[in-house]
């Protein structure tokens, strides 16, 4: 089975692209910040968690951190509206499986999403 | 000749004393004896050889007023030169007029002009003659050389040839050295209210002559005369200096508050419009990928894709602002000139083609290698094309040539249009960020240029008048285009790929 994470403080982006993946046969689950996002990913064991990198509270690049520092294993893709390169650079740093900018072509995004599960699943 | 002038008149005074003596025995000593010639002979020679010195001092300067009259006239004209230069603020040209006019009448190897420079706290010599500017221009000495501090405590010239009789024989051997670097024979201190501002160097004459106590004294004298003027000069000159530092720190500022200000805005922009973007284009796109369930009429689909198009669209223009106030460390590859020219001509000629616009390339075919980042330059190129198009409106031409200078070792990019031309009060303002002549323009195209040219430490300008055209010439140096190569090979992160290649298309 196919299970995504979506993290976005937009809630509309959630709700689209959560039904964009579903019409495609994901599982996926929704939250609106860092903090939700460490606990969701507790609950649901995802794939693939898309991470916006802005928002209030613990933003993306802490989360990444946390997510990282407990499984490394995990596939995040880093979504972002438009950072300095210096942000992006430290993501991929820490260790972001690759980002995408804003606003998001859905066929780039599902096919970086399906790259990333099947390369999970060569243990990765 | 001055000796016949000595005899003749000592030969005179003889004969006068001989004459006196005579006259002056006869009437008051009536004494015969007395009026033998051989004694009044030797009276006379006695008046005569006493008077000598003195005689013979004043024929000298009556001989020099005569036959030295050119001499007499230099000194004239190195007087007149003192209280000509009391006009000249300028302290370069104030320093160049007078080595160059000692230089030329005293007939010397060299001379050079060295003055004080506050900011270095150094004496540098500023003018000099018969030594070239390279060589002169090194010469900087600081506050406690030498030959600055006996300049300074002795306050009077130093002469090359006394130096080893006026001073113990370590201090005169530095001094020398002083006087060699210098390529001084004497050294004539320029001293105003007990500050030593510089001093006048003088080298040796042609004449392989040394100069004499006169001489000496007589620069002395100009050095002193020409003191105020030098002050007041080098108060100018900081003055100018101090202006042009002060020009200098306002003008970075204001560009980089511009810029800052800019970056911010357009960072915040960017959040704030990408977001509501992202859920217009992806919704759109969510319906568009099940048109095939549903099943849209063509006019729907039609819609779709405008709507992804244009969120694109508006997205990139606050994308394209950032992209440039970042810019350190992005791809860098080996820049064909060629082909770049030929996409971008590709990607306007449609429009071109509807407006009747012929459009002329001319490319070198042995450029040199450039490197850089291809979409910075795709940037470049189709900027300035949109804007030849748009300035040519209806029929004309717009020609383009990328040629390599190799005097300068710079990459030479012309775009040219018969267009409508840029009024002379626009023509400064091109390069501000918003700035448009245009009803539906952004204003950023030549804004975004600059900064991808600067970046690569090159320059760009525009040539234009109303009605005539408009030529914009984009200069690179060729040296920087090499570096970046290296700095390409530093790019290790495969997956870090430039801002602009994730976008939907």
């Amino acid at each position: 089975m196919l299970k995504l994470l979506i993290v976005d403080d937009e809630t509309e982006i959630c709700e689209f692209l959560k039904s964009f993946f579903e019409e495609r046969n994901y599982t996926v689950a929704i939250a609106n910040s860092g903090e939700q996002a460490i606990e969701q990913l507790k609950k649901e064991k995802p794939q693939v968690v898309l991470l916006d990198i802005k928002m209030p509270g613990m933003d993306g690049i802490q989360t990444l951190r946390e997510i990282k520092s407990k499984n490394p294993k995990s596939k995040v893709i880093m979504v972002t509206a438009i950072e300095t390169r210096d942000k992006i650079e430290e993501c991929l740093r820490l260790g972001a499986d690759n980002y995408i900018t804003k606003p998001l072509s859905l066929e780039y995004l599902e096919n970086d999403v399906k790259e990333k599960i099947e390369s999970a699943a060569k243990g990765n | 000749m001055k000796r016949v002038i000595d005899f003749s008149v000592l030969f005179l005074i003889t004969y006068l004393s001989y004459t006196v003596f005579d006259v002056f025995t006869f009437y008051f000593f009536h004494s015969e004896w007395l009026r033998e010639p051989a004694i009044l002979m030797s009276f006379s020679i006695l008046v005569a050889v006493s008077c000598y010195k003195m005689v013979d001092h004043y024929i000298f300067i009556l001989f020099k007023r005569f036959f030295f009259h050119h001499s007499e006239q230099n000194l004239f004209t190195l007087t007149k030169l003192a209280r000509d230069l009391t006009g000249v603020l300028d302290l370069h040209e104030l320093a160049e007029l007078v080595v160059n006019t000692f230089g030329d009448l005293v007939k010397l190897k060299t001379a050079s002009f060295m003055i004080f420079n506050q900011q270095e706290n150094v004496y540098e010599v500023v003018a000099a003659y018969g030594i070239q500017p390279a060589e002169y221009e090194k010469i900087k000495f600081a506050v406690d050389r030498p030959a600055i501090d006996t300049l300074r405590n002795y306050a009077k010239p130093l002469v090359r040839d006394q130096v080893n009789q006026s001073f113990p024989w370590k201090a005169a051997n530095q001094i020398m050295t002083d006087f060699e670097i210098l390529e001084a024979s004497c050294i004539i201190p320029i001293i105003h209210e007990d500050l030593l501002l510089g001093s006048l160097n003088l080298g040796q004459r042609y004449a392989a002559k040394a100069f004499r106590d006169v001489d000496i004294r007589f620069f002395h004298d100009f050095a002193k005369e020409i003191a105020p003027i030098v002050h007041n000069a080098i108060l100018v000159e900081d003055l100018r200096k101090n202006n042009e530092e002060l020009a200098q720190v306002q003008s970075d500022l204001i560009q980089s508050t511009r810029l800052t200000a800019i970056e911010q805005l357009a960072t915040g922009l960017a959040h704030e419009i990408h977001n509501p973007l992202t859920i217009i284009s992806g919704k759109a796109q969510v319906l568009l990928l099940k048109k095939d369930k549903k099943g849209y009429d063509q006019q729907v689909e039609d819609v779709l894709k405008t709507i992804v198009k244009q969120t694109k669209r508006a997205a990139d223009i606050t994308r394209k602002l950032l992209m440039f106030s970042q810019g350190k460390g992005s791809i860098r590859e080996k820049i064909n000139f060629e082909t770049m020219v030929n996409d971008t001509v590709a990607l306007v000629s449609y429009q071109a083609a509807l407006d009747d616009i012929r459009i002329v390339k001319q490319i070198d075919h042995h450029l040199p290698e450039y490197y850089g980042n291809p979409a910075a330059f795709r940037e470049i190129f189709l900027n300035l094309f949109l804007n030849a198009v748009q300035a040519v409106e209806k029929s004309g031409a717009i020609q383009i040539s990328v040629r390599y200078k190799s005097i300068d070792r710079l990459l030479e990019i012309r775009v040219s249009d018969t267009g409508i031309g840029i009024p002379q009060e626009d023509v400064n303002q091109l390069f501000n960020p918003f700035f448009t002549t245009r009803k539906e323009g952004v204003g950023l195209g030549l804004f975004v240029t600059q900064q991808i040219v600067h970046r690569y430490n090159g320059s760009i300008r525009v040539e234009s008048n109303s009605g005539e055209g408009t030529t914009v010439v984009v200069q690179l140096p060729i040296d920087e285009g090499r570096e970046q190569k290296n700095r390409q090979n530093q790019e290790t992160d495969p997956k870090l790929e430039s801002l602009e290649t994730r976008e939907p298309h």
